[in-house]
């Protein structure tokens, strides 16, 4: 039983001389065409031939085998091997001197049709390009530049920065292999009609649209994740570990009845190309129509989890957030407390109205914001517990 | 083809209409006939004679008339069979302004 294997397709789809040299060079070291997936070519182990081979471009997108235009192929002496891209059929034959076209202004016809529906694919290219980048265009680049000086973390995953940047980058080699493959299959067109045979057909171009496709992989994760609604993944707070304000304030302290104000649950999501994060916040008791008791002013207990790619992406989180600093509270600078707990870096700011702490574990940064006159220090075993189960 | 459209037709061309002019044809047939009436010295490639026909198909020279498992057989249109006899025409006229030449 013959073995599959598979290569990165290193020739430009367009180009057909190269993709026909390319083919011919696996079969004479054992490989023999099969299929394509994306950017792959797929083989099957076979022995070491020495074959002619011919893409016969299909008038549309096709998934399907011709009979026609097989029977006519396989009554001249070639043999049918599959579709390459939905683009070709491939043939190849032992005969050297066979020849799939006979009549230069019949190939030059048919590479004029396949340049013009390639060029209308392009049309699908361009709306790919305008939604990507529509849909993940931060608001503002100068102001993007000036907050990815400063705040790098926050920045990058807090407005679309990455699946932007990649969405920018693979649109761009995608946009550019289309382009060199219809100068190529220009090129080849005129080469058919002046009777003209390039000495060696160059074979590049096909890792263009391979690392193209790598990196758009995770940008359509994202977006499928986005459509889907798998973004987002709240979970009750009973059971969840969660340190509460009725903790802290104790068992019988008033909180809100809203909802809204008084979480229930915990705010949870997660995409490919963004952090997973946690959100949780309570409030005591007050009254909407009562402005002695505002929303302001009575206790509150703020919770917010990010778990990053990497440690030091974290670490330069925790950087951040200390420079950052909550008016609310009027919190002073953050000062280092002794890790420990599992924990490794601990800060914690101390305000007239309440205090804020910042925990790292690993690639986790927890910061709580916390209003009243307890101490939050005395819940870091509690803090750091929760970390830990995450 | 022959038309002012189209500009001659190439030999591998002419010859596929000419296939037509007394039955219907299979592409087998075509090769077959082609080679045996030019004495091989014009070739029909399957990648040559398979645009043919579907060019000619959408240009309504040629109509399908039966499909036989892997096997389809074509009849000449009247637009075809017009197209062929103006070609025919046209070598004519080459071939007398030629010959006219050399006497």
């Amino acid at each position: 039983m013959s073995k599959t294997c598979c290569r990165v397709t290193p020739v430009n789809g367009y180009d057909i001389p190269a993709l026909e040299q390319w083919l011919e060079g696996m079969a004479s070291k054992g490989l023999l065409f099969s299929m394509t997936a994306g950017p792959l070519t797929l083989f099957q182990q076979d022995t070491p031939q020495a074959l002619q081979f011919h893409l016969e471009p299909a008038r549309d997108k096709t998934y399907d085998d011709d009979p026609e235009l097989n029977a006519l192929y396989e009554g001249a002496g070639w043999r049918y091997l599959g579709i390459f891209r939905k683009n070709y059929y491939v043939f190849a034959t032992e005969n050297r001197e066979a020849q799939a076209h006979t009549d230069p202004d019949t190939l030059a016809y048919v590479l004029n049709r396949f340049f013009k529906q390639k060029l209308l694919g392009g049309i699908g290219l361009l709306l790919g390009n305008f939604f990507l980048l529509a849909f993940f265009r931060p608001n503002s680049l100068s102001n993007l530049l000036y907050w990815l000086r400063w705040f790098p973390v926050e920045t990058l995953y807090a407005r679309n920065v990455i699946p932007f940047a990649l969405s920018l980058t693979g649109l761009a080699l995608a946009d550019l292999s289309w382009l060199l493959g219809l100068i190529r299959l220009r090129k080849h067109r005129i080469e058919v009609l002046s009777g003209e045979t390039p000495p060696r057909p160059r074979r590049s171009g096909g890792w263009l649209l391979a690392v193209s496709i790598l990196i758009l992989l995770p940008v359509g994760a994202q977006l499928f994740v986005y459509f889907f609604g798998m973004d987002y993944d709240p979970y009750p707070l009973e059971g969840s570990g969660f340190v509460t304000l009725s903790e802290i304030e104790g068992v019988d302290f008033p909180l809100s009845g809203d909802q809204f104000y008084n979480m229930d649950y915990i705010s949870h999501g997660d995409t490919p190309l963004g952090p997973e994060h946690w959100y949780f916040q309570q409030y005591g008791s007050f009254r909407h129509d009562d402005n002695s008791v505002s929303l302001n002013k009575v206790p509150h207990l703020e919770i917010r989890i990010t778990r990053y790619l990497l440690p030091f992406i974290a670490v330069q989180r925790m950087d951040e957030l200390s420079r950052t600093h909550d008016y609310d509270y009027s919190l002073g600078g953050y000062e280092k407390l002794t890790s420990g707990l599992g924990l490794d870096q601990v800060l914690a700011s101390c305000g007239e109205t309440g205090m804020s702490l910042i925990l790292r574990r690993g690639n986790t940064v927890l910061q709580a914001e916390y209003r009243g006159d307890k101490d939050l220090t005395e819940y870091l075993d509690r803090f750091a517990q929760m970390m830990e189960g995450l | 083809m022959g038309s002012k459209e189209r500009g001659p037709l190439t030999e591998p061309m002419f010859y596929v209409l000419m296939s037509f002019l007394k039955r219907d044809m299979c592409g087998t047939e075509i090769t077959e006939f082609v080679e045996r009436k030019t004495r091989d010295r014009v070739r029909l490639g399957p990648g040559t004679l398979y645009t043919l026909l579907a060019k000619f198909q959408e240009e309504k020279l040629i109509v399908e008339t039966q499909v036989e498992g892997r096997k389809r057989t074509y009849r000449l249109t009247d637009k075809g069979r017009a197209a062929y006899q103006e070609e025919l025409e046209r070598l004519r006229a080459c071939v007398a302004d030629g010959e006219e030449e050399e006497k």
